[in-house]
């Protein structure tokens, strides 16, 4: 009996003589093992090699799917990531502000204007 | 600054290798657009044969470049062939796909001659169709390692080596599991050739 790695030697180039289009009876014949140990295996690669076929995806698909991609909006942590550093700590700086004075307005209240002063005055 | 549209000044990403590539894309979408180029057919034939459908292929295709899209400024190269991150992703896609869906489809027959027909290869002419349908479903029963290797060898023509770096393992690895799926794939065939001769429903041995 054949010993397992001369057997996974033997299919590895035997794949390779049917995926190039040439016959398998040279690769065999170097090998000098009985045919019979091999025949059910080779015919098994050339079905392979008969139905696996490389298949395109629609052109529909392809160019749907890339125009959605190249469009496809990235997250703003992606684009804070690539900003100078300046500009990163300006819109932190920026957003934190924000966030304060929302705050302010929230827990203080809004500060009051000369007209409304003077309206309670008259009051 | 990150460059949005300014596709005058675009290098030629066509000329790059990958690894160049992928620094550009996490750049450029531009030169995501070229990875998308580079892969989709891969991508897409991966899918195709491990799902067994065109409408299944296109939405997990989709999900794959989207989520590389949004991934890829966090890739690192780690000497890996980058085309081994995609089909990670695919694989990962994939496997959840069967199990949400808890089905393992099969190619429908007229779908899968269709594209034999269509095929740009006449000289690689289908041999009768049940055969062929009972091979493809075979492939689909096979472990997913297995059949992304089968996918590998006979739809990209990757060498062992390449299938090696894809998969992230040894030449004499794949060579050992190629051999491997060989006879279970031959296991498999006499099996449901068997079923169809006693009329019966098939019954599947447990695969490693």
């Amino acid at each position: 009996m054949t010993s397992d790695v001369k057997m996974q030697n033997l299919m590895s180039d035997v794949t390779d003589a049917i995926l190039a289009g040439e016959s398998a009876d040279g690769v065999r014949a170097q090998y000098g093992i009985p045919r019979h140990e091999s025949d059910e295996l080779t015919e098994l690669v050339i079905s392979l090699n008969k139905a696996m076929i490389q298949v395109e995806p629609s052109v529909q698909f392809t160019r749907r799917l890339k125009a959605d991609l190249m469009e496809q909006n990235v997250s703003v942590f992606w684009r804070l990531r690539r900003m100078p550093t300046r500009v990163r700590f300006a819109a932190v700086a920026a957003v934190l502000g924000g966030f304060a004075l929302l705050l302010q307005r929230l827990f203080i209240g809004e500060p009051e204007t000369p007209e409304e002063n003077t309206l309670k005055e008259n009051i | 600054m990150f460059n949005w549209n300014n596709k005058s000044k675009a290098p030629n990403y066509k000329d790059m290798d990958d690894s160049a590539l992928v620094q550009a894309a996490k750049e450029d979408k531009e030169a995501f657009g070229e990875i998308y180029e580079r892969y989709l057919t891969k991508i897409y034939n991966y899918i195709y044969y491990r799902t067994g459908n065109r409408q299944d292929a296109e939405d997990l295709t989709a999900k794959v470049f989207y989520r590389a899209l949004s991934h890829i400024d966090r890739y690192v190269d780690k000497g890996v062939p980058f085309q081994a991150w995609l089909y990670r992703i695919a694989h990962n896609l994939v496997a959840n796909f069967h199990r949400d869906k808890g089905r393992r489809k099969i190619i429908p027959l007229d779908d899968y001659v269709a594209f034999t027909l269509k095929s740009d290869a006449p000289d690689r002419q289908a041999e009768s169709s049940e055969q062929q349908e009972m091979l493809m479903d075979s492939i689909r029963r096979l472990p997913a390692e297995r059949q992304q290797l089968i996918i590998l060898k006979f739809i990209e023509q990757k060498s062992n080596a390449e299938i090696g770096d894809i998969m992230g393992r040894t030449e004499g690895a794949i060579k050992s599991l190629y051999h491997r799926t060989l006879l279970s794939l031959r296991d498999e065939m006499q099996l449901q050739l068997l079923n169809l001769q006693t009329d019966e429903p098939p019954t599947r041995k447990k695969q490693g």
